[in-house]
């Protein structure tokens, strides 16, 4: 009978928490909505299951294997709660802990944060190793009202600086070796002390380190230049400017972020790029400017994204008057193959020569369209296309999902994220529809304004949302490929915007 | 130009500072794609000057019947629906059921019935852009 008893307090009923089951049902919706509605299902299903399985307590999952703990500044270790030999076990579900306490403007509401973690922390067994005085405090966008506040860690009142960073335990087993002491001064990235463990890292966290390793947005954008057909854009260039003027949505958000008070620049530069639509590429630059939000900037980008289809079409609508949504475009010429073979060298060596820092992204969309136009690597051509592309799509999908814990996406910070990504889709939509109506003015060859939209790149759904408004005004006029062209300069556009951001930011790798 | 920006802006940017980062950026983009865009026409017509594609002498042996057609306009009125020469009255009467189902019986009137010469080419592209829904 006690074995009953031992066996019921062993399943995962007892580490349920509200926001778990708050998170089941995001998921549940979103799986509702790829199954039944159909809004981008490969997309959608992938991320609402990882999103699932994030709020499960599961094991051999997510968690990260023991290994070194790193310092995350150069500063001094001001308190240090850890000895050699010394047991940590991590609880069944682990949560977000705070990495410095200054981001909560009010001093009770940053001491009540820190004391029901360290409660939280001493009930589960998550456990704070360090605290680190940095050498450089950082600056707050919001600046807190407090610099110091009094905590009692493992029976020691200590005196906490609103710019000190906290270093928490994040895998099971036993302190093997103690580099670091009170008083001690390291520097970021060394070794702080090494926890050991026979049982290794579990399955997602090493699929996650393909984002976080920035492999995965390199690759899928492979897989894209695969896919895509730069024929359009290159019979009819004079749609670049539409992806270029899509890429205000970007800078608008970016200014609403820094307008919130909630970010500071870098961060809101990383919320920014999801204005293009374009989820590697916001992976790619959260990950270089803000690695601490990338989690709710993949989540809004890929979300809103497969959203396209709901998001745009009212404001493409609201902007445009019937006879506009009408306007037949003039059928494009054949771009010979030397032509697309030329197109990809020159923008691969134009692009990076004046952002060496989106290089990753340029250098493989255009490598995966050389594998496609130039005719003798069918093979790897349809590698990138299908199986790899697939693969990493299950894969990143999942990664994205898998970040969707509720502790870290039901906040303020995320809800903000949530919103403003909403903003930058939908100024991305609205600025690409005005440019198009804005060339219009001065063109006789007239632009139907539809194809403005698909400048927000998300290939290929928003020249597809092009089309179906098209055909709702007209259905005899088929726009698609001419809203492949706005759509592809949106991906060039959006991934040169990134690469100002890190090389504004100085961030390099 | 940029490296000068770059230095600039810190974590709390002054608004001036801020613009000048937004205006900077946007601009840019834009002057890069503008660029792109000239180059792109400057590289289609060195091609079509260069390469002097042999469509002229291509185009009519494979594609000649196709090709003929708007030119030839040889339509003939069946019902009131305008339709070319060779397309059998059958057709005419499928493709009328056919709209007719994927309207759902909404008023329609079909006004012509043309062949096209590029209609495979545009499908094949459309099932291709249709069957790879990532990113």
């Amino acid at each position: 009978m006690k074995q009953f008893e031992e066996l019921f307090y062993q399943t995962g009923f007892f580490a349920l928490e509200w926001r778990m089951i708050v998170m089941w049902l995001v998921a549940g919706g979103l799986l509702y909505l790829a199954v039944f509605k159909k809004f981008e299902p490969l997309l959608l299903v992938p991320i609402a299951f990882g999103a699932l399985l994030a709020n499960l307590p599961t094991q051999n999952m997510i968690n990260s294997p023991a290994g070194p703990v790193l310092s995350p500044v150069d500063g001094t270790v001001i308190v240090s709660t850890v000895s050699l030999g010394q047991d940590i076990t991590m609880p069944a579900v682990v949560h977000e802990m705070p990495a410095s306490i200054g981001k909560l403007t009010s001093k009770s509401e940053a001491e009540e944060l820190l004391l029901s973690q360290f409660e939280k922390a001493k009930q589960d067994g998550q456990r704070l190793l360090y605290v680190i005085r940095p050498d450089s405090p950082e600056s707050f966008a919001v600046e807190p009202e407090y610099s110091e506040i009094k905590v009692t860690i493992d029976s020691t009142p200590v005196t906490l600086r609103n710019t000190d960073k906290l270093v928490w335990a994040s895998a099971s087993g036993s302190v093997s070796e103690l580099d670091a002491e009170v008083g001690d001064k390291v520097v970021k990235g060394a070794e702080l002390l090494t926890v050991h463990s026979s049982h290794t890292g579990g399955f997602f966290h090493y699929i996650s380190l393909g984002i976080v390793l920035e492999l995965f947005p390199p690759l899928i954008f492979l897989g894209v230049g695969a896919l895509t057909d730069f024929g359009p854009l290159i019979a009819n260039p004079r749609t670049l400017l539409l992806g270029a003027a899509a890429q205000f949505g970007v800078f608008a958000t970016y200014a609403g972020a820094m307008g919130s008070g909630i970010f500071d620049s870098s961060q809101a530069a990383a919320i920014g790029i999801i204005g293009g639509a374009d989820g590697p590429t916001s992976i790619f630059l959260a990950n270089a400017l803000a690695p601490e939000l990338l989690a709710p900037i993949a989540v809004a980008a890929y979300s809103y994204m497969a959203l396209v289809p709901v998001i745009q079409p009212p404001i493409m609508r609201a902007l445009t008057t019937e006879q506009e949504r009408k306007i037949r475009m003039k059928s494009l010429r054949q771009v010979s193959r030397l032509e697309k073979l030329i197109f990809a060298l020159v923008v691969v060596v134009f692009c990076i020569l004046l952002v060496p820092a989106a290089s990753p992204l340029i250098g493989l969309l255009l490598l995966g369209n050389f594998l496609r136009e130039c005719g003798v690597t069918e093979r790897l051509s349809k590698a990138a296309q299908n199986e790899l592309i697939n693969v990493i799509t299950i894969f990143l999908g999942t990664s994205v999902g898998i970040t969707m814990t509720g502790d870290r996406f039901l906040r303020t910070e995320t809800l903000a994220i949530l919103a403003l990504g909403i903003v930058a889709f939908g100024i991305a939509t609205a600025s690409g529809v005005l440019m198009a109506k804005f060339m219009n003015l001065f063109s006789k060859n007239k632009i139907n304004p539809l194809i403005g939209s698909a400048g927000v790149s998300a290939v290929p759904m928003a020249a597809r949302v092009s089309q179906v408004e098209g055909q709702k005004a007209d259905s005899g006029n088929f726009l698609l490929m001419h809203a492949m062209g706005p759509n592809v300069a949106g991906v060039i556009g959006t991934a040169l915007v990134a690469g100002y951001f890190m090389t504004v930011f100085g961030s390099g790798h | 130009m940029m490296i000068s920006t770059i230095a600039a802006l810190a974590a709390k940017p002054t608004v001036l500072e801020n613009v000048s980062f937004i205006v900077g950026g946007f601009v840019f983009v834009v002057v890069v794609l503008a660029t792109l865009s000239i180059v792109t026409s400057l590289i289609g017509v060195l091609c079509s000057r260069l390469i002097k594609e042999p469509t002229a002498e291509q185009k009519p042996a494979p594609q000649a019947a196709p090709a003929a057609k708007p030119a030839a306009a040889a339509t003939k009125q069946v019902n009131g629906i305008e339709a070319d020469e060779d397309i059998p009255a059958h057709v005419i009467a499928l493709i009328a059921a056919a709209t007719h189902v994927i309207l759902e019986g909404r008023p329609q009137r079909i006004v012509s019935i043309r062949g096209t010469t590029q209609g495979w080419a545009q499908e094949g592209r459309r099932e291709i852009f249709s069957s790879h829904r990532v990113r």
